[in-house]
């Protein structure tokens, strides 16, 4: 007799079998299909295009795959030339979140104005937030155009609320407008080699706005990460707010923006005051009383910054201390500012030997999340990092014999992505800058002694 | 039961939205215009007609245990393909019909006659059922479509469903629509007057079956 199979088998095997047969059945069509609904959903977006900016004269796709700082809510950019000729910028945006879901939809924006807005795909949010972003979106046109701060005169008007997907609709308007603010200016930066230290930039911004036109010559000092030197020229007339802009840009304005980004501090101003993109910054992250002049200047400046960064990788020096034989001072710098530092590497050339280790600067300061850093600055093993840990105790402590040479020679290239060695601490770049001092000094040493 | 009357029963007799009052939620949406019932028709006729199939041809492997999990695995199946197959060639009337579609998955037709009729017939009977009921469904559709549509927006507008930049419109009488029509509202009533029609001429059908029967009945008695 044929014996029965266990239903506790049989029905999981019935049950994964017809999951099984049905996925690959989803897999095949959605793999026909899946080309066609990306080019559906782009042509639907090229619609919504020549609706806000009709018959215009060509559309150009913006490269945006490596801007990190992008705000989430921009999926898509594109140039478009409209039928009058001018300049306009068509952008593919997302609400970030929703009552349900996001409303993907495209936004037209001419003269820094949002001057039409199409639904591309609703079906994501609650049926009653979609049609109040149609009642909103039909009352935006180029004669009624959102300009940054008339939300909800435009919103009452259209008789459109929606407490939780208006807002988001306008966060993502707003992002697409800072973002067509700093995307229509045309920066000008030429960069000219004073010293090994020191670069001189000579940077300019057309922004096409008013009182938005400024040049600057930048003096960087790449070895602290910093902007040493600051010359601003404006190139409007007239200063925004009755002159309020000029004292801004000559740094004698007293808001909280001008110290901090534009009066020059002995050490200079630090890149990192530069890193964050205009658009991702906050809404009142540019003051008042001169919000156009703030904007392009940080603009400017963060164009700047990035180029600087671009052009600077490292450079590392290194001499024989004076009145010392053993001793090598070597100045270590690298873009990644937390490798820099400055030292005094003594060695034992005969025994191959490195004595000690003694750190003049760091470039680099202790804050929450660089405290491995300083672990090593510290010469401190006992930090709450083991791998660092590790990396301490083996290069950086050095016992009474000395540390060996060949430790130091091990990795050919230490600048190089440390990916396997262990150079990969947690603190990477500071290993890795410590890492290079020391080698640094060996190899001058062993260089001097014929080796 | 002769499969012409399995085909027809779908049709009027046991029409699944003006009789059994099933799947009504998508009627709602679909009925808006005669464009969007006609694709309701297509994607519930695929469905129906593929899941009656399958779980007919099936049935016999099929452990009543787990039937209903399976089945709806099934027809979940199913009605994501129509889905992205409406997304992918006919992306407006996906987008019109929206969540509907993907909604037909628990439509009380399907499950319905997947449970009541497909898992206990042969394959034939149920595909011809399936025939049978999609068509009723699409018939209540688009007469609940013809009339809602027309005083909704005084016309009708067709569309080619594979580009809808290709599209006839027709409402001459546009300045006197009564917008509500095509809203939820003008579903529910154009839904009620619909039923309540049906079932006056069906009611009155069967009166005079009955009072056919009994002239017929009275007069055989009196021939004795």
């Amino acid at each position: 007799m044929k014996k029965k199979l266990s239903k506790y088998i049989l029905f999981p095997v019935l049950l994964g079998g017809t999951c099984l047969v049905c996925s690959c059945a989803l897999a095949g069509v959605s793999f026909m299909t899946h080309d066609t609904i990306v080019a559906n959903a782009e042509r639907k977006f090229n619609k919504a295009i020549s609706s806000i900016f009709p018959q215009n004269a060509s559309q150009e796709d913006v490269d945006i795959s490596g801007e990190a700082d992008l705000d989430p809510s921009i999926l898509k950019v594109v140039k478009v030339k409209t039928a009058e000729g001018k300049d306009a910028l068509a952008y593919k945006l997302t609400t970030v979140g929703g009552y349900k879901g996001p409303i993907v939809f495209a936004a037209g924006i001419a003269d820094f104005k949002v001057v039409g807005i199409r639904l591309v795909n609703g079906s994501g949010e609650d049926g009653l937030g979609v049609a109040a972003f149609n009642k909103f979106a039909a009352a935006v046109s180029t004669e009624s155009a959102y300009v940054g701060d008339n939300f909800d005169s435009l919103t009452a008007a259209a008789g459109a609320s929606a407490k939780v997907t208006l807002p988001l609709v306008e966060a993502a308007l707003n992002a697409a407008i800072a973002d067509a603010a700093s995307r229509s200016a045309e920066y000008e930066v030429t960069v000219e080699q004073d010293s090994s230290d020191i670069q001189l930039f000579h940077s300019k911004i057309v922004s096409g706005e008013a009182y938005g036109n400024m040049s600057a010559d930048i003096k960087v000092d790449r070895k602290t990460s910093a902007i040493t030197g600051l010359t601003i020229t404006p190139e409007d007339a007239a200063g925004e707010n009755n002159g309020y802009g000029f004292k801004m840009l000559d740094g004698t304005a007293e808001d909280a923006f001008t110290t901090k980004y534009v009066r020059l501090p002995e050490k200079g101003l630090k890149f990192t005051l530069f890193s964050k993109a205009p658009a991702a910054q906050p809404d009142d992250f540019f003051p008042p009383e001169a919000p156009i002049t703030a904007k392009n200047y940080y603009s400017l400046m963060y164009e700047t910054v990035k180029q600087a960064k671009a052009l600077i990788t490292e450079i590392t020096t290194v001499e024989l201390k004076a009145g010392t034989t053993d001793t090598y001072v070597v100045d270590h710098w690298d873009k990644n500012s937390y490798g820099n530092m400055n030292a005094d590497v003594k060695l034992d050339v005969a025994n191959r030997k490195v004595l000690d280790v003694v750190f003049n600067s760091y470039s680099a300061f202790p804050y929450e999340g660089n405290e491995f850093g300083m672990d090593i600055i510290n010469k401190n093993p006992n930090g709450s990092n083991p791998s660092l840990n590790e990396f301490v105790k083996k290069y950086v402590v050095i016992p009474d014999g000395g540390l060996s040479f060949d430790l130091f020679l091990a990795i050919d290239d230490p600048l190089g992505e440390p990916v396997d060695t262990e150079l990969k601490t947690g603190a990477t770049y500071t290993a890795t800058g410590y890492y290079v001092t020391v080698q640094t000094a060996v190899k001058e040493a062993l260089k001097g002694a014929g080796n | 039961m002769k499969k012409s009357k399995i085909l027809t029963s779908g049709i009027i007799r046991e029409n699944p939205l003006l009789v059994m009052l099933l799947g009504l939620c998508p009627v709602l949406t679909a009925t808006e215009s005669i464009m969007n019932a006609l694709t309701m028709f297509v994607a519930v006729l695929f469905v129906l007609f593929f899941s009656n199939l399958i779980i007919s041809a099936l049935r016999r492997f099929i452990p009543t245990e787990i039937r209903i999990p399976i089945y709806i695995v099934i027809i979940a199946t199913l009605v994501t393909i129509i889905d992205l197959l409406l997304q992918a060639y006919t992306p407006d009337l996906s987008e019109s019909l929206g969540v509907f579609i993907p909604l037909i998955t628990v439509n009380c037709i399907i499950l319905g006659r997947a449970e009541a009729f497909a898992s206990k017939n042969t394959v034939v009977d149920s595909m011809l059922d399936a025939i049978g009921m999609a068509i009723g469904f699409g018939l209540a559709c688009l007469v609940i479509a013809i009339f809602r549509e027309f005083i909704g927006t005084g016309g009708f507008t067709f569309a080619n469903p594979f580009d809808s930049e290709m599209k006839v419109v027709w409402t001459p009488l546009a300045q006197y629509a009564w917008p509500q029509m095509v809203q939820g509202t003008g579903g529910f009533l154009t839904f009620g007057v619909v039923i309540g029609v049906f079932n006056t001429i069906q009611m009155k059908i069967t009166k005079n079956q009955i009072k056919k029967a009994k002239l017929l009945a009275d007069s055989q008695k009196g021939g004795c």
